[in-house]
């Protein structure tokens, strides 16, 4: 049986991979950490960081050396480089509810987004469900999977498009203008 | 080198008419184009196109900052996931 892990999803929901682990730093102990967050100061919290089960790993006392997103960190209890190699790969995780609160209207975590049901405004019906949010420069897009299919398809994240979006209910309601799935005849090139 | 500005911007004849078409009935419609090396001009700002990306066609809803631009920038061939961790994406 495959377990919640394998699946990529956290067996609870309720934990997001926020960074990993690279190479060792140094002979005390230092390591390498790739960040995944905008706020890296979330690895610094008093809880710790998790595993993506939820299970505590360690306290990160101290992050520097900040470059393109990656950064040198001290550990708690870790002073040596062999400690510090045996954590190479790890992922690290911290609890959503850590995240704070946005005060912006229609702002929402992509943690948040992610896997909630897509119906259609007119008829009801479930389309399929977001896999991902994506941003190309042209504004954010919903990245969603149609039911029981693998292909995917891109909606803009506008009120135009997305009207309803409700964390509650778990779900997001599309209104498409019509032939947005039909493919025109391609032009010959001029 | 980059295009002599005598010639102009390039711009593929069908994306110039369908992106009138559109205008002109007012209709909320997704303009699907392949062409990715066409520029984005100022009349375009407030639609929306399908740009192809050799798979599929990726919404590009034109805003004025993307004026001068090609098409094919905002629609990547290659997709990377990476992690949501605390990203944020905001309805407008």
């Amino acid at each position: 049986m495959r377990t919640a892990a394998q699946n990529g999803k956290s067996a609870d929901e309720d934990f997001i991979c926020i960074a990993q682990i690279g190479r060792p730093h140094g002979v005390r102990g230092g390591v390498h950490l790739a960040v995944f967050a905008d706020d890296a100061d979330l690895l610094l919290s008093e809880s710790g960081v998790t595993d993506e089960n939820g299970r505590f790993l360690f306290k990160i006392l101290r992050l520097s050396g900040q470059k393109n997103g990656r950064f040198i960190a001290e550990i708690e209890n870790i002073a040596t480089r062999e400690a510090a190699e045996a954590l190479r790969h790890v992922k690290l995780h911290i609890p959503r509810s850590i995240l704070p609160d946005l005060d912006e209207e229609d702002s929402y975590y992509h943690v948040d987004l992610i896997g909630l049901d897509v119906a259609e405004e007119q008829s009801g019906d479930i389309l399929g469900d977001i896999v991902a949010v994506q941003n190309f420069g042209a504004g954010d897009l919903l990245e969603i999977r149609k039911t029981g299919k693998k292909e995917t398809f891109f909606v803009p994240f506008t009120r135009g498009y997305v009207p309803v979006v409700s964390l509650a209910e778990r779900r997001v309601v599309l209104d498409l203008p019509q032939g947005f799935f039909s493919v025109p005849e391609k032009p010959e090139k001029t | 080198m980059s295009r002599s500005v005598w010639k102009g911007p390039f711009v593929e004849g069908y994306v110039l008419k369908k992106a009138q078409t559109v205008q002109e009935s007012g209709r909320n419609e997704v303009i699907k184009i392949w062409s990715r090396r066409s520029m984005i001009m100022p009349q375009f700002i407030g639609l929306t196109f399908g740009v192809y990306n050799g798979q599929k066609f990726i919404p590009v809803l034109v805003t004025d900052e993307m004026i001068g631009h090609k098409f094919g920038e905002f629609a990547p061939t290659r997709t990377y996931y990476g992690h949501g961790a605390d990203k944020k994406a905001k309805r407008k």
